[in-house]
């Protein structure tokens, strides 16, 4: 049993269940038959699920909130860590780790679908004390999007004549969980969702983590978005051995990229999160990563994730006007109170930097003596983002 | 504030070439970042007017429904109270150059079971979007197959009356609401942005039916999605209206789900709602997953399972698209096919959709002819006469001369061919009709010739007609391919107004 528990005690909490899959013992090894096995030997290996799920689950248990949220609870892990070479055999492997807030490291139990069960059982009846509770499902590892998202887990095909017995649906999980109490239920999954045409031909059934109790009463409403790093039909994908872009680009939007001004309040909601997160994966991409299409299903609501203190920082990039006219040689953000947010910023082309954000004046100096100058521009530099056009004119 | 120059804000900036087909978002901040107007849709080169409170600076934050987001500080003189917001339009699109297609209508019949062809006639061209026009007894949402350039046909759903944009745009088709409200809406809400499409939405009240079905089911989602106390109102209103859309019952079902007063009731409500075919929002199918997950009954259990296909088959846009041969069999990659017997020809350009002249061919006309001619009879042009030409029985003759056989000195066999009476009434009432075999293929000559555009088969592949052309004042020809060996007994013949 691996349930973190950070904050004990009545009333509402964040209640998290973190997944990440990096090792598929039964793939790649020729085990099963025909269409089972096609499918099996098509899995590749993969080393993001461990380290994803191990960045959120160290985010969670170290991140600090502040009222009126409610605390974080519990973090349940399950990490199957990648094996060191393929084709390790299980029993030689390390279970993972992960970082307390203390600094204290911890062994989490594998994501085999017996350990899901029982992991699942925990976290539902957390998230069921307490209506204000906040619901988070994140998971890292092959997936397959069979009508529903199907998430693969450890052992899958342990038993290659019921190929999907150790798979699950989201869409169950959702359904499950639509009978706890905790009115914010928000799943990150960061899987692919190809449908392999042999999943259709072999007619297998995914595995159940309990029975769906028939309505006895009026639903309640609910916030139980999905978001998926990859559009239907499509592949998720990271670097080797290292956090998944969407995964790194959640933790950013959860600590202030994904956040949207409401009054004077800063907060990340659901619907903030739908908005900007797919924008923060495209503004990190690298020119040799592929483009993600972010998808989110079932959003409902605008449940806070998390509120800020104040405005968040938000990264900026210059864009300088005409092309022929000489790069200015600093920057500078004025808020509209006259005073200066950080110091200058010196510019190159392409520049990108960081600042609260605000409504600013904007002043570009260029070296003297210079043909050029530039009037200041007035510029809301907004989360997730923005691009600040510097535009020169001859003096 | 007449007297005043008007205030134009330019919107976009550097933005604009990366600018694609899209409805936009605005809201307005002043100084102090209080939200002063939220305005939309905003539409590429049309203004869009905004009235502020005071003189000062402001920003205008822009959210496109593609996903582009910018903004614009402008400086409003004092007096100045009003401005007209400007997107320039984008050029993108003005180059991308037409594509020959077709489209094809479909509706669901036996409780939104399987699919019939809607009559192509019944496919109307609306300013460049197109309409499915027939209402048909207990069925709203239907099914607009078509296919572009060439490419797979795909499928969206779409209500009975509401207008769609198909186009083709660097390859790839592609299906939006010609609302924009609408299209703006169920886009925003496709990328998770509900507070950009709630802006989107027009005012009034529940029982206010907007000119366009799809705003009105747009708008519901919009209110389901924000949790808003007003969707049972609406979508009681709008069911009432449309009590055959699969979208409206649904959005009652939901909404009744949560009502302490009717939630019993909402099992035989969403019941209905699977009864009346695929819902037009992709989010709908997956929220009708959730319902009857939730029902888990027999009947709930057997309506998945029949839904299953479309959700996997679904292709990640905004509307219920897919691909497939057809709406019963729906597909989850591009499956090449003829165009069904029902399809009309088309153009797809920048402007629109131009629905060819072509009609379907009349019930009298099809009479007892193989459905493929029909459906190749489509594609060709408008048809004024078809039947088949079947070898006459003794009819065989060396031929002394033809184009192809003359040179070579070898008589060929020369086949006369019997001509119906209600082709003759076209062909002028003295045609004759003959075909030689050649090392191309069938030769086939047409002579004491009315009508001037024909085009003859030897084969059942829809695709494989050949125009006629003129041989003399009133003789045609043309060489038919034949595959190596192949024997026949029968040509197909359609007189058409055009080539």
């Amino acid at each position: 049993m691996t349930e973190l528990m950070v904050t004990d005690g009545p009333g509402p909490r964040v209640h998290a269940l973190v997944i990440g899959v990096g090792h598929y013992p039964y793939t790649g090894r020729g085990h099963g038959r025909g269409a089972a096995l096609r499918l099996l030997d098509d899995l590749p290996a993969v080393t993001v699920p461990e380290p994803s799920a191990t960045k959120i689950a160290q985010w969670l248990l170290a991140t600090e909130r502040s009222a009126p949220d409610p605390p974080m609870g519990t973090v349940d892990v399950l990490i199957s860590p990648s094996p060191p070479s393929p084709g390790s055999p299980p029993e030689r492997r390390e279970p993972a780790r992960v970082r307390l807030a203390s600094g204290q490291h911890v062994n989490v139990e594998s994501a085999a679908f017996d350990n899901l069960r029982h992991a699942f059982r925990r976290w539902r009846n957390r998230c069921d004390s307490h209506a204000d509770n906040i619901a988070l499902f994140y998971f890292c590892g092959h997936g397959w999007q069979f009508g529903e998202q199907l998430l693969l887990f450890e052992d899958l095909g342990a038993n290659p004549d019921r190929l999907l017995e150790n798979s699950v649906e989201l869409g169950h999980i959702r359904a499950l969980m639509r009978h706890a109490r905790a009115r914010t239920q928000i799943y990150f999954v960061d899987a692919c969702r190809e449908l392999p045409p042999d999943l259709i031909s072999l007619g297998s059934t995914p595995g159940v983590l309990g029975d769906v109790p028939l309505l006895n009463g009026p639903l309640e409403t609910i916030d139980s978005a999905v978001f998926f790093s990859t559009a239907p039909g499509h592949v998720a994908f990271g670097d080797p051995n290292a956090a998944t872009p969407y995964t790194d680009a959640l933790i950013a939007s959860l600590d202030g990229l994904g956040a949207r001004r409401d009054g004077t309040n800063w907060a990340v909601t659901s619907g903030s999160l739908a908005a900007n997160l797919g924008r923060v994966i495209e503004w990190r991409r690298t020119a040799n990563q592929r483009q993600q299409r972010l998808t989110i299903d079932n959003l409902s609501g605008q449940a806070v994730l998390r509120s800020l203190g104040g405005p968040p920082t938000v990264p900026f990039q210059l864009t300088c006007l005409p092309p022929q006219a000489p790069t200015p040689e600093a920057v500078s953000f004025h808020t509209l109170n006259g005073t200066t947010d950080g110091d200058a910023v010196h510019v190159m082309p392409g520049h990108r930097g960081t600042v609260t954000a605000g409504l600013y004046r904007i002043e570009a100096q260029y070296l003297q003596p210079s043909r050029y100058d530039a009037t200041p521009v007035f510029e809301y530099v907004d989360a997730p983002y923005t691009i600040v056009t510097v535009t020169a004119t001859k003096s | 504030m007449t007297g005043l120059p008007q205030l134009v804000v330019t919107l976009g900036g550097t933005h604009l070439e990366r600018l694609r087909r899209g409805v936009g978002f605005v809201q307005v901040l002043d100084a102090r970042l209080r939200v002063v107007c939220r305005v939309g849709p905003l539409v590429q080169g049309a203004p869009l007017p905004i009235s502020l409170p005071a003189a000062g600076h402001y920003v205008a934050q822009v959210r496109m429904s593609d996903g582009e987001a910018f903004s614009t500080t402008f400086e409003v003189p004092t007096e100045q109270r009003e401005a007209t917001l400007l997107l320039p339009p984008a050029t993108v699109e003005a180059t991308t150059p037409a594509a020959g297609g077709w489209v094809a209508a479909w509706r669901s019949v036996h409780g939104g079971q399987s699919f019939v062809p809607v009559d192509g006639d019944e496919v109307v061209e609306a300013a460049g979007s197109l309409v499915i026009a027939s209402h048909a007894a207990g069925n709203d949402n239907a099914v607009l197959q078509w296919s572009a350039g060439g490419n797979a046909p795909e499928m969206v759903t779409v209500p009975v009356g509401a207008r769609l944009r198909l186009g083709v745009h660097q390859g790839a088709s592609w299906a939006q609401p010609d609302s924009d409200a609408a299209a703006g809406v169920l886009q925003f809400l496709h990328m998770g942005d509900i507070a950009s499409a709630s802006g989107l939405l027009p005012g009034g009240t529940e029982d206010d039916a907007s000119a366009d079905v799809l705003v009105d089911i747009a708008a519901g989602y919009c209110l389901l999605k924000s949790g808003s106390e007003r969707l049972a109102a609406h979508a009681r209103a709008l069911a009432s209206r449309r009590p055959y859309s699969t979208d409206a019952q649904l959005l009652l079902g939901w909404a009744m789900l949560h009502d302490p007063e009717a939630w019993h009731l909402a099992e035989e409500q969403l019941l209905h709602a699977t009864s009346c075919g695929i819902p037009v929002y992709p989010g709908g199918l997956r929220l009708l997953d959730d319902c009857l997950r939730l029902l888990g009954q027999g009947w709930a259990d057997a309506a998945r399972s029949r839904l299953l296909p479309y959700q996997r088959a679904l292709r990640g846009t905004a509307l219920c698209t897919f691909w497939g041969r057809d709406p019963d069999t729906p597909a989850f990659r591009p499956t090449p096919a003829e165009p069904p017997e029902h399809a009309r020809p088309c153009a797809f350009t920048p402007e629109g959709v131009e629905l060819s002249a072509a009609l379907r061919p009349s019930t009298e006309q099809r009479s007892g002819l193989p459905d493929f001619m029909t459906a190749a009879a489509a594609r060709l042009g408008q048809i004024i006469a078809m039947g088949t030409l079947r070898v006459s029985t003794g009819g065989v003759r060396r031929a002394e001369t033809s184009p192809e056989s003359g040179d070579r000195g070898v008589p060929d066999t020369m086949l006369t061919l019997d001509v119906p009476e209600e082709l003759r009434r076209t062909l002028g009432p003295s045609v004759v009709a003959e075909a030689v075999r050649t090392d191309q293929g069938l030769l086939v000559i047409l002579s004491n010739l009315t009508a001037r555009f024909v085009a003859v088969s030897a084969t059942s592949n829809t695709a494989s007609w050949t125009v006629l052309e003129p041989l003399s004042s009133d003789a045609l020809f043309g060489t038919v391919r034949l595959d190596s060996g192949s024997l026949f007994t029968e040509f197909h013949l359609v007189v058409l107004d055009a080539p």
